[in-house]
């Protein structure tokens, strides 16, 4: 086929709507389109198609009317009125963007919104759906729990060793989460890890590398991050034993005869009454 | 909401613009009256069922009743305060055309004390800003006393959430107030804002 031959037909491709042109990279090339959306497109009229061609651009995002004007370039008057007609058509929809809930949104009818639209599963109707969130998070907690710490009756709160290295990951809290069945739609891997770092920021568990310790090659970029899986371990909120103030906990701290303890006296560190019942714990 | 065409409007809001050191500032001022127009019905409907709906549940308690319907605009399941909130609701739709505003909540408005406090502060605003002509050559006060009666108007503010702003069309916005005049006998509402952006 010879260049004007090409031009031609690209030509009346073009008018047809059956392709279109698109600028990547300072490069322009030509797509083609979806033969119904074309067929659509080319029953309308020139503004009809013009917007239409638009929304259609935006794919799941959608476009707002005021981003749509300047594209179109159409009047407020002709735009309006294209969209409307487009709307009783059924070919667009207008959608709430959980962000901009104010702005006017369009998208072809068919299209299902992006989670960026909708905000995804953690918004239900526009609104963030804490109730939701509350419920998942406990779970999520205590299964950690129920899986950071060994089931020892002998002794209180035992604890692994350093070397454990089966402290839950998001994978498998997602699977503990669909098998419950606590929630009516799906959870991806990173959903859950959302979750989990919110966990994470309210300081009921802890985030463990999955690298041993002394691995230095660990670089900060995360190229392969889908990879790294963490563990996540749950914070045992226990009364601390540790001292607060150690001069205060410690018995000499508030022992009456304090100055005149010595170590060679009557009253000394070795026979001490008060340490005995301290160190007895 | 009808946009009423006034000369006098429109001179004021070609010379309500200018600039300091560090901003540049835009007024805009707009008269509408409560005439239904296009999308108005729409919306009308939208808030009637909103809130009637809520009302025969019984399953709230008192107190979570009244934390949904006391309002700004007074309690919402009386006829006029509704009215007041879709007036309000209609001209924000009519002066941002690619907003749809229909689900404001009430409580992102409040309603100012007097209308001799927001002239009193605006005034202040402008004369910290460097502009007194636009009040004091201009007479920008008379001329919106002519179209509404300021005396007798409830002036009401629309407090969006940030990242909502429908003045925050460009990068450089710093700031904008609003005021909403509304004079309901004459059922007529001025939407006074100003704009400040780098």
């Amino acid at each position: 086929m010879d260049v004007t031959e090409a031009h031609l037909a690209m030509n009346t491709l073009l008018k047809k709507s059956a392709i279109e042109i698109m600028s990547l990279n300072g490069e322009n090339l030509l797509r083609a389109i979806d033969l119904k959306d074309a067929e659509k497109a080319s029953k309308l009229d020139e503004e009809g198609r013009l917007v239409f061609n638009a929304i259609r651009a935006a794919g799941n995002v959608g476009i707002w009317t005021k981003d749509l004007k300047k594209k179109t370039n159409l009047h407020m008057i002709v735009l309006n009125r294209a969209l409307k007609l487009l709307e009783q058509k059924h070919e667009i929809k207008a959608v709430k963007h959980v962000k901009f809930p104010t702005r006017k949104i369009y998208m072809l009818f068919n299209t299902t919104p992006s989670s960026e639209v909708t905000g995804g599963a953690w918004y239900t109707d526009q609104e963030l759906d804490t109730d939701f969130i509350d419920s998942l998070k406990a779970a999520c907690l205590k299964y950690i729990t129920a899986r950071s710490f060994p089931r020892n009756e002998t002794v209180r709160d035992a604890v692994f060793g350093a070397d454990h290295e089966h402290y839950p990951t998001a994978t498998e809290v997602r699977r503990f989460i669909t098998e419950s069945r606590i929630s009516s739609i799906e959870l991806s891997v990173k959903d859950i890890t959302s979750l989990l770092d919110v966990l994470v920021y309210d300081g009921t568990i802890e985030k463990k590398s999955p690298f041993a310790i002394g691995m230095e090659d660990f670089s900060d970029e995360e190229d392969g991050d889908e990879n790294v899986q963490w563990s996540y371990k749950a914070v045992r909120k226990t009364t601390s034993r540790l001292p607060v103030e150690a001069l205060t906990e410690v018995p000499c701290g508030r022992c009456q005869v304090f100055t005149f303890c010595s170590e060679n006296g009557p009253v000394s560190p070795f026979n001490c009454e008060y340490f005995k019942v301290w160190l007895d714990w | 909401m009808k946009f009423l065409e006034v000369d006098s409007l429109d001179v004021l809001n070609t010379v309500f613009r200018w600039e300091t050191v560090e901003a540049i500032l835009t007024g805009r001022i707009e008269a509408y009256s409560c005439k239904s127009a296009g999308s108005d019905k729409k919306l009308f409907k939208q808030i009637e069922n909103k809130y009637s709906v809520d009302l025969s549940g019984g399953s709230i308690s008192p107190d979570d009743y009244l934390h949904t319907i006391v309002s700004p605009f007074g309690r919402l399941d009386e006829s006029t305060p509704r009215k007041t909130f879709f007036y309000l609701l209609a001209t924000l739709n009519a002066a941002f055309p690619e907003h749809d505003f229909g689900d404001v909540r009430p409580d992102q408005f409040s309603k100012q004390p007097s209308p001799e406090m927001v002239i009193n502060s605006v005034n202040t605003t402008l004369f910290n800003l460097g502009n007194d002509e636009i009040v004091n050559k201009y007479r920008m006060w008379d001329t919106l006393d002519e179209i509404v009666d300021l005396s007798e108007c409830d002036v009401y503010s629309y407090n969006p959430d940030i990242e909502d702003d429908p003045m925050n069309d460009e990068e450089g916005y710093l700031w904008s107030i609003n005021y909403f005049f509304f004079n309901r006998k004459l059922k007529r509402m001025v939407f006074f804002s100003i704009k400040s952006e780098r």
